[in-house]
């Protein structure tokens, strides 16, 4: 070549007709809405012929559920939501690589863990200013730590992370609750008969959403919900317009082509599945430093798996996880609300199979709403002469 | 003969579009019975689209089809089958661990029929029919033989077996040559002049017009999805196809100035690597590359070629030898190291690998056109790397690489996806002429590249000799090796066999070390 192209003038380009900006629009918010407002009518759909099945009214369920959703449920949405966006987001950025942590039960409860532990040795003055990011670095910081053996085990020697993090996931309460035993043995005068960790300092503690929202009634709610919604367009920065996300999706779109670029893999990979794993570790914080303010087990609900579900929802994209994680954690209450044995109830199973039934229909229609507009396109096509 | 004039098989204005593409406009196709019809014409052009078509694998948005003078109801495969139409398609579709009867007889399998056992399958009588077959028409395949354990010119022996076993009169090759050896083609060629004499139809699409002109009784020539014409190929010649296919005069040769090889670059010694499946590949081969020349590997793929541009672009490792650049020992150098750095005092690079499969190592289909222009170069200055990626330098980046080698795309947003084989390989090799390297290994340069293309890139890589490059140039095309290369070497069983200055041989010298006779 007699020049470098980046010394040559942007050239002007052959004309193809791009398609007009609103049909652009048009296109991915149908592309992106549609499914999920189908499905979720779908799944509403069986979810009443479900309840029919049982032998009871689907109306006069759903008039219970309207009657007794509170304000106070609206804050456990909340709750539930910001747990699920941590986790959601976990699943979303590792797929980026083309990875599949489905290791976020571990990976949460490792950050439950040392969160509790961490938050509780703190000096008993320490300000919120200093509490709370020395609480968050150490919770990511321990789900990184629990990520990082699928990780390494991944990108030296090709194990497969799902295998290793599903395994993970059975090692981790078994840790922890060894490790509580420990702790407890240690602190029993202060313990006594408790089977949790000791409370975190007063400065670690975040403060629940209806002091700032009192519309929302009393919750487990807590300004965890916005950390959650910054580290979610935070995810989607990093991911969209940073080196790091561009070489991440690079790998995780074509790994041989990345390499031949001289990305290196092998680090890509690690730092996904890390970063990955200290996101799953922030699902803790609603609890520790919002609801709970101790360790217990058994106080994460498996919340982790709800993650895959949320990313899958998602279709992985960062800014729609909220989205997801709001439904599904608006399902998650809703079966409490309407659980009972009266004619205007049922079982709470009923809605967690509503909430498999609801990911089933938005993938079926997403597919159904992909290959329609194809088909569109090409109709379109063909009227054009 | 009045036989002769039978159509076997005939498309009357077929019309079919996809989105944004005309890819048969108004076609209207025919052969006859117990002739080789070729269907030529660049990529896009509408070629396999036909076929398809024909075949029942797409559905035309207009026009009919007849077989043998009668209707054939479109988008129905089996239908055609029924009818005697079979297509052969260019990835085979075979079972590997299978035997080649097995391969044959699957989906219309042999039962035990008379028996008391319907149900299991009659290997026996399978491997008979086979054998049968393969004798009656002179194509020697062991019915017993496992394909994975075949040769690429036996596998699609296989494969027309297959098309014959459910009585195919009509066949269609989709680009039947273009992983054989010149031997293999050469043995094709009697098959299917043998199946012709049978009476049967041979329609093969190809765009290489030296077959064209030694196989085909006729031939229908395709651009832009509508018909440039249909001619006898005795009366016709590869200058009169080629300008056909492209709607202008084309040169088949590149215009070069004899070679003024500079300092040694790139130097191999006792190279050795194994393939993917850890057997080896790649033996002992040794050979330096100068500043300012061109050496073209010719051979047939699977002997060497993807280890060895693989093993010098850092992508696998060597086994045994030693690759040096500008002196400096680079065996086992990562990819980022031979293409990251920068050469002191001016903005060339040692190093940039056009990639034989750009699929694979050369683009990310999935991400859009600017994305992908600045694969490898993620790092460097010229795109500012900061964390934050600068997109505007990036897009700027991107076009003027689109202008530098006139690649077709509807902006640098578009996804890579939605381009034509030959604009993005456009795109893959301006990029990598971007770093403007002091070697250069290139793979297969212009598979699925249309001639016009092929010409403005041929027309690049001699530039990049004329600067003072090294170019190694690796291809399975014979017509490129010669076309470009100053000297020439061929890989056969993972041997450099010889280099030879490229004015001392001959295609046909070439084709025979290609194939294994020893020189």
């Amino acid at each position: 070549m007699s020049e470098a192209p980046r010394a040559s003038p942007p050239a002007p380009l052959p004309a193809v007709p791009p398609l007009r900006r609103g049909t652009v629009l048009l296109t991915s918010l149908a592309l992106e809405t549609l499914p999920s407002v189908a499905g979720v009518a779908l799944a509403l759909l069986l979810g009443a012929l479900l309840v029919l099945l049982i032998g009871k009214s689907p109306l006069a369920v759903a008039g219970s559920f309207f009657r007794n959703f509170t304000r106070d449920d609206a804050g456990e949405v909340v709750f539930f939501a910001t747990v699920y966006t941590f986790t959601g987001l976990a699943v979303a950025y590792a797929f980026q690589a083309g990875l599949f942590n489905i290791g976020g039960e571990g990976q949460l409860t490792a950050g439950a863990f040392a969160i509790a532990i961490v938050g509780a040795a703190l000096p008993e003055s320490s300000p919120a200013l200093v509490a709370v990011p020395i609480c968050l670095a150490s919770c990511f910081a321990a789900g990184a730590a629990w990520a990082a053996v699928p990780a390494v085990l991944r990108a030296r020697l090709s194990v497969h992370e799902v295998l290793t993090t599903i395994l993970m996931n059975l090692i981790a309460p078994s840790v922890a609750t060894f490790l509580l035993n420990r702790y407890r043995a240690a602190h029993e005068s202060e313990l006594r008969e408790a089977v949790h960790t000791l409370p975190i300092v007063p400065g670690a503690r975040l403060s629940p959403l209806e002091k700032l929202l009192p519309g929302l009634g009393e919750s487990h709610a807590s300004t965890a919900c916005f950390l959650a919604l910054v580290t979610a367009l935070l995810v989607h920065a990093i991911v969209r317009f940073t080196r790091g996300g561009y070489e991440l999706r690079a790998v995780g779109l074509n790994a041989e082509a990345a390499r031949a670029a001289g990305a290196s893999v092998p680090g890509v990979l690690v730092k996904a599945l890390l970063v990955s794993g200290g996101l799953a570790a922030l699902g803790s914080v609603p609890f520790v430093l919002g609801f709970r303010s101790y360790y217990e087990q058994g106080m994460l609900h498996g919340a982790g798996f709800t993650g895959i579900a949320v990313a899958v929802l998602a279709g992985n994209d960062p800014r729609r996880v909220v989205a997801a994680a709001l439904l599904m954690g608006f399902l998650a209450q809703a079966g409490s609300v309407v659980d009972g044995s009266r004619p205007d109830q049922v079982p709470k199973e009923i809605v967690q199979v509503l909430q498999a039934i609801v990911i089933v229909a938005v993938l079926v229609a997403r597919r159904i709403v992909r290959v329609s507009l194809a088909r569109a396109e090409a109709r379109r096509a063909r009227a054009a002469p | 003969m009045a036989a002769n004039e039978t159509l076997a098989v005939e498309m009357r204005g077929v019309t079919k579009r996809f989105p944004r593409v005309l890819a048969n406009d108004r076609v209207s196709f025919s052969a006859r019975a117990g002739e080789v019809h070729a269907l030529v014409g660049e990529n896009g052009a509408g070629k396999s689209t036909l076929m398809k078509i024909l075949y029942g694998l797409e559905e035309p948005d207009e026009g009919e089809l007849l077989a043998f003078g009668e209707p054939l109801r479109p988008g129905d495969t089996r239908e055609a089958i029924r009818r005697g139409l079979g297509m052969v398609h260019q990835h085979f579709m075979l079972v590997p661990p299978f035997t080649v009867a097995e391969n044959v007889v699957l989906g219309d399998e042999p039962g035990s029929r008379e028996g008391k056992r319907p149900f299991l399958f009659d290997r026996r009588k399978a491997s008979e029919v086979v054998s049968r077959l393969s004798r009656e028409l002179g194509l020697a395949v062991d019915a017993f033989a496992r394909v994975q354990d075949l040769s690429v010119g036996q596998q699609q022996r296989v494969e027309i077996l297959k098309v014959l076993y459910r009585g195919a009169r009509v066949l269609i090759l989709d680009e039947p040559t273009a992983v054989l050896t010149p031997l293999e083609v050469d043995e094709l060629v009697r098959v299917l002049r043998a199946l012709r004499d049978q009476g049967r139809t041979v329609i093969f699409i190809t765009h290489k017009l030296r077959e064209v002109m030694a196989l085909s009784d006729r031939v229908t020539v395709l651009r832009r999805g509508a018909v440039a014409g249909t001619v006898e190929t005795a009366k016709t010649s590869p200058s009169e196809l080629a300008e056909l296919m492209v709607g202008r005069p084309v040169l088949l040769d590149v215009e070069k100035k004899p070679a003024r090889p500079g300092a040694v670059v790139l130097s191999v010694e006792g190279l050795s690597a194994s393939s993917s499946r850890e057997l080896p590949a790649l033996t002992n081969v040794s050979f330096e590359l100068r500043a300012g020349e061109i050496l073209g590997i010719a051979g047939v793929e699977g002997n060497g070629q993807t280890e060895l541009v693989e093993v010098l672009a850092g992508l696998r490792p060597a086994t045994a030898g030693r690759v040096s650049l500008d002196g400096k020992d680079v065996t086992r150098a990562s990819p980022r190291e031979r293409i990251a750095a920068r050469l002191a005092g001016d903005s060339s690079t040692p190093f940039a690998h056009v990639a034989e499969d750009r699929h694979r190592h050369g683009a990310i289909l999935d991400m859009t056109l600017w994305e992908n222009a600045i694969l490898g170069f993620q790092e460097d200055a010229v795109l500012r790397p900061t964390p934050l990626q600068d997109r505007g330098a990036a897009k700027r980046f991107a076009l003027a690489l689109v202008s530098s080698l006139d690649v077709r795309a509807g902006g640098a947003d578009v996804p890579f996806r939605s381009l034509s084989g030959g604009n993005q390989q456009k795109l893959v090799v301006a990029r990598e002429l971007a770093r403007r390297p002091r070697c250069l290994v290139v793979s297969q340069l212009t598979r699925g590249v249309d001639i016009g293309a092929t010409q403005a890139i041929w027309k690049k890589i001699v530039e990049e000799r004329d600067r003072g490059a090294a170019v190694l140039l690796v291809s399975a095309e014979l017509s490129e090796v010669l076309a470009l290369s100053d000297r020439i070497g061929v890989l056969y069983g993972g041997q450099l066999v010889l280099v030879v200055e490229s004015r001392q041989t001959s295609e046909r010298e070439l084709g025979l070390l290609m194939g294994g006779a020893s020189a």
